[in-house]
């Protein structure tokens, strides 16, 4: 179920609510934690329900690891538990999501080709799978003491988060869980949340979904040939897609957590006003930069080894990033484009020199966004044609109608014809700059969820005008980008 | 005691807010565009209902549930704009609907073949119109187009809300108001606001006419390029031909005519040969009449300022062409020369044959024009 779905919104929330706060309001606190629980995986198997059971497997599995962890006095047995129980956990993965890439790549470097397996990816087993081996490590470091299986189900699946994250740490989650302020109707909560579900199914609706049509032209139909502002068009389109499309989905999911009065962690922060690269993983996808962080940087020697073994953590870290995103060369590429910006990032900070904070920004900007462009591109050749393109290799095309007025610019080699696929006019380019700028220099959903209470009338009646206007958009449904990673 | 701001916020929120959606919801509802909840009909508000002009595949899927016809007319725009519903009812004496749109492929033309036949168990008539794109391999699907929402007796939860909330239907509602308040204006027809029949319009696109080099280039790119006959759809053909045998169901199906130009660029696509394979194995599981090829219909000439006896343009043939069909193929008269013949394994070949000559006979008295395309399907 998506939560920009009439479904979602008109009857699985309010009855998910309804079920929730009865349970509260009749004190029966272990029934609202069943019923929340029970919600979660409806909203998981009407999807497809063909994956509830392997869900509900890793739960079991990992919520029976994790106890068996914690009974184990320190020793080499617990490390036996710990390291099976994350082989297992990285085994599923590997077999639903890189098995077939695997097949695929060694028949292309054998030049051979060798039979795929029809094998179905289950929504969101990355973030399920890397949430459990996250609890299993704190287990295992004593930073998590497991709980009932009722908390532990609802720590995994709980649905604000289970499809596209953030991925949560266990103590932060079961704790709330266990407060029993948790299961009592909390009116400010209520508004917090209300505010930022609108904000980012506002963010989805109105702006992610309608930049789509920009940039589907210049990835999916194997064009040859890109110029340069197509390519440009493309590029950025997606990265301001991509950005509103998850924070959106952050920002949603938040809202639900308040709902439910779970303070989910936050997940952006403004990550295209980022003054650096370092800066940027800072705010980008908060969540998984910090798992990354803590479950493989720091577990490679982080900077314990000296600057040359922190560069190369860093490199390695950023990689499994990248192959965390997906089976695909693009993604491993991203992820090691991110690798090389942070180590050059890291060896310019010991320059000490200052750069002025536009040509920072800007940079960091282009990086990330040359960046995206591999990220979305459905294989390396488009990725280089669309790169190739914007750095002005295929030269620069206008629409034909604009040749009376804009005749002079042939001399500078400008073409005018139309391309059937990516005619870019001038309001395709104005609205471009217009969600950029958004991104660039306003502030962001928590900057106004500190704020909106100051008026609430007004806030009031705009959040009522934006839901209302995304109810309307909602007939076209689309998944959230993050949805196949 | 004065009240917290978050009260105040939330109840102008769900005041506004489900003010606003239960008006826009009644709204949908008494304009009824999709003619779903078969409201109350009030002159000059919802008693004529139009055709959408977008999302026609959610339109057809819903109407079908909503009408159940007995007959049903299943291809692409060509149907859409080429055959009236009313014509087709009176040759077969059965309620008919017609469920084609822009662009189907054939394992849509399949699906909604199985959505009527669940809606109406006692389907008597089925008239296919086949297109050479259609059987595709490589021709991505259409977003719009939802397995899910197909061989349903009533409509998703989300379309449900679709048909009362979403803009498509707001749209729609609003047009279908704007035009029982002047039936008059949507009933002009013009050159690009054609009629096919009776309350039933279609928009032609300005570019089809003005350039039809440009709609032809990206046939090219889009689908002769990569054409390869999809083995998945030719199976979905032959199901449904075995399923209108089992249910004793009256099955017409046409090769669908186009200009000429069309199949010119088939032809220096190096397509022709794949073109007249699909015809053969076709017409091996059921008897198919052929209205492509060069016939002297399809090589009408073409005027970007008025419409034509057979054709709107390139793609679409017009309703009196689409009559003539209807005639021919149930056997009323036959007033399309040197086309519409009957494939069957045995007289394939023979038409085949006859269809190459007369291109090479077209191309014999109209060079300039096979010079011109190629010239436009070799550029960039």
């Amino acid at each position: 179920m998506l939560f920009n779905s009439y479904v979602f919104i008109f009857v699985y929330l309010p009855l998910v609510l309804g079920a929730f706060f009865a349970c509260c309001y009749f004190q029966m606190k272990k029934l609202a934690q069943v019923s929340l629980l029970l919600s979660s995986l409806i909203f998981y198997g009407y999807w497809d329900l063909r994956f509830l059971p392997l869900l509900c497997g890793s739960i079991v599995f990992n919520f029976i690891c994790g106890n068996l962890i914690f009974q184990t006095p320190p020793g080499n047995l617990k490390k036996i538990y710990l390291t099976g129980s994350v082989a297992l956990n990285i085994a599923l993965l590997v077999y639903f999501k890189y098995l077939n890439f695997f097949i695929k790549s060694t028949g292309y470097f054998l030049s051979m080709e060798f039979q795929t397996m029809d094998i179905l990816l289950p929504l969101g087993i990355s973030f399920f799978t890397f949430t459990q081996i996250a609890y299993l490590v704190d287990v295992y470091q004593s930073k998590a003491t497991p709980g009932g299986a009722c908390s532990y189900g609802l720590f995994v699946t709980v649905f604000p988060h289970l499809i596209a994250g953030p991925v949560l740490h266990h103590r932060d989650m079961i704790s709330q869980f266990n407060d029993p302020v948790s299961y009592s109707w909390s009116a400010n909560h209520f508004a917090h949340g209300t505010f930022l579900f609108i904000m980012g199914l506002s963010k989805k609706v109105l702006i992610a979904d309608p930049l789509f049509s920009y940039v589907s032209p210049v990835f999916d139909q194997n064009q040859q040939i890109i110029p340069f502002i197509q390519a440009w068009v493309g590029a950025l389109a997606y990265s301001i897609e991509l950005y509103f499309d998850f924070s959106g989905y952050s920002d949603m999911a938040m809202g639900l957590g308040l709902y439910f009065n779970l303070k989910l962690p936050l997940n952006f922060q403004s990550p295209y006003q980022a003054s650096s690269i370092i800066d940027f993983w800072r705010r980008w996808h908060i969540s998984l930069s910090n798992f990354l962080k803590d479950y493989l940087y720091i577990p490679l020697g982080g900077n314990r080894g000296g600057e040359r073994s922190k560069l190369c953590n860093l490199l390695i870290t950023m990689f499994l990033g990248g192959v965390w995103h997906g089976a695909n060369w693009t993604f491993i590429v991203w992820g090691l484009c991110h690798g090389f910006f942070l180590v050059i990032n890291h060896l310019w900070r010991k320059l000490s020199i200052n750069l002025p904070s536009f040509f920072s920004r800007g940079l960091t900007l282009l990086c990330v966004v040359v960046a995206f462009t591999i990220f979305r591109a459905p294989n390396l050749e488009t990725a280089y044609t669309v790169i190739k393109g914007m750095f002005g290799f295929n030269g620069v095309v206008l629409p034909e109608s604009y040749e009376a007025k804009l005749a002079f610019l042939k001399t500078y080699g400008v073409i005018f014809k139309v391309l059937p696929l990516s005619n870019v006019r001038i309001n395709d380019l104005i609205l471009i700059v217009i969600c950029l700028c958004i991104a660039l220099f306003l502030p962001n959903s928590m900057y106004w969820k500190e704020r909106f209470l100051k008026r609430p009338i007004p806030w009031g009646i705009a959040c009522a005008v934006a839901l209302v206007t995304c109810v309307i958009n909602l007939d076209a449904v689309t998944e959230f980008l993050y949805y196949q990673f | 005691m004065k009240k917290k701001p978050e009260y105040y916020f939330l109840s102008v929120f769900f005041i506004c807010s489900l003010s606003a959606m239960s008006a826009l919801g009644f709204f949908n509802y008494l304009i009824d565009p999709y003619a779903y909840f078969l409201t109350a009909s009030f002159q000059g508000i919802n008693e004529k209902k139009i055709p959408a002009t977008s999302q026609e595949r959610f339109e057809k899927a819903i109407q079908v549930m909503s009408k159940k016809p007995q007959a049903i007319m299943l291809g692409s725009s060509r149907v859409r704009a080429g055959f009236p519903t009313t014509y087709y009812s009176q040759l077969t004496g059965q309620s008919a609907y017609k469920a084609a749109f822009s662009g189907a492929r054939f394992n849509e033309i399949f699906a909604y073949f199985e959505h009527a036949l669940n809606n109406q168990e006692n389907l008597k008539a089925v008239f296919i119109g086949l297109d050479f794109f259609s059987f595709s391999k490589n021709l991505s699907v259409v977003s719009e187009f939802s397995e899910e929402r197909i061989r349903r007796t009533y409509p998703l939860m989300n379309d449900f809300f679709k048909l009362l909330f979403s803009q498509t239907t707001l749209k729609y509602s609003l047009a279908t108001l704007k035009h029982n308040r002047d039936p008059k204006k949507f009933e002009i027809s013009n050159r690009t606001h054609v009629k096919v029949d009776e309350g039933d319009y279609v928009d032609l696109g300005v570019s089809m006419i003005e350039s039809p080099q440009d709609f032809l280039k990206a046939e090219k790119r889009v689908i002769f390029d990569e054409y390869a006959i999809d083995p998945l759809k030719v199976e979905m053909f032959k199901k449904i031909v075995q399923t209108c045998r089992e249910k004793n169901i009256d099955l017409k199906i046409v090769f669908l005519p186009s200009h000429v130009h069309y199949w010119e660029a088939i032809y220096q696509c190096q397509r022709w040969q794949d073109f007249e394979q699909l015809k053969r194995q076709l017409c091996a599981i059921h008897p198919i009449y052929d209205f492509s090829g060069f016939s002297e219909l399809n090589a009408e000439p073409l005027s970007k300022e008025s419409v034509g006896t057979y054709f709107f343009e390139t793609s679409h043939f017009t309703p009196h062409y689409g009559r003539a069909i209807l005639d021919k193929i149930y056997g009323v008269d036959d007033r399309c020369r040197n086309t519409g013949f009957f494939l069957t394994p045995t007289t394939v070949e023979e038409h085949l044959k006859t269809i190459r000559e007369q291109r090479n006979a077209w191309v014999e008295k109209h060079p300039e024009e096979s010079i011109w395309l190629q010239k436009h399907l070799l550029e960039q």
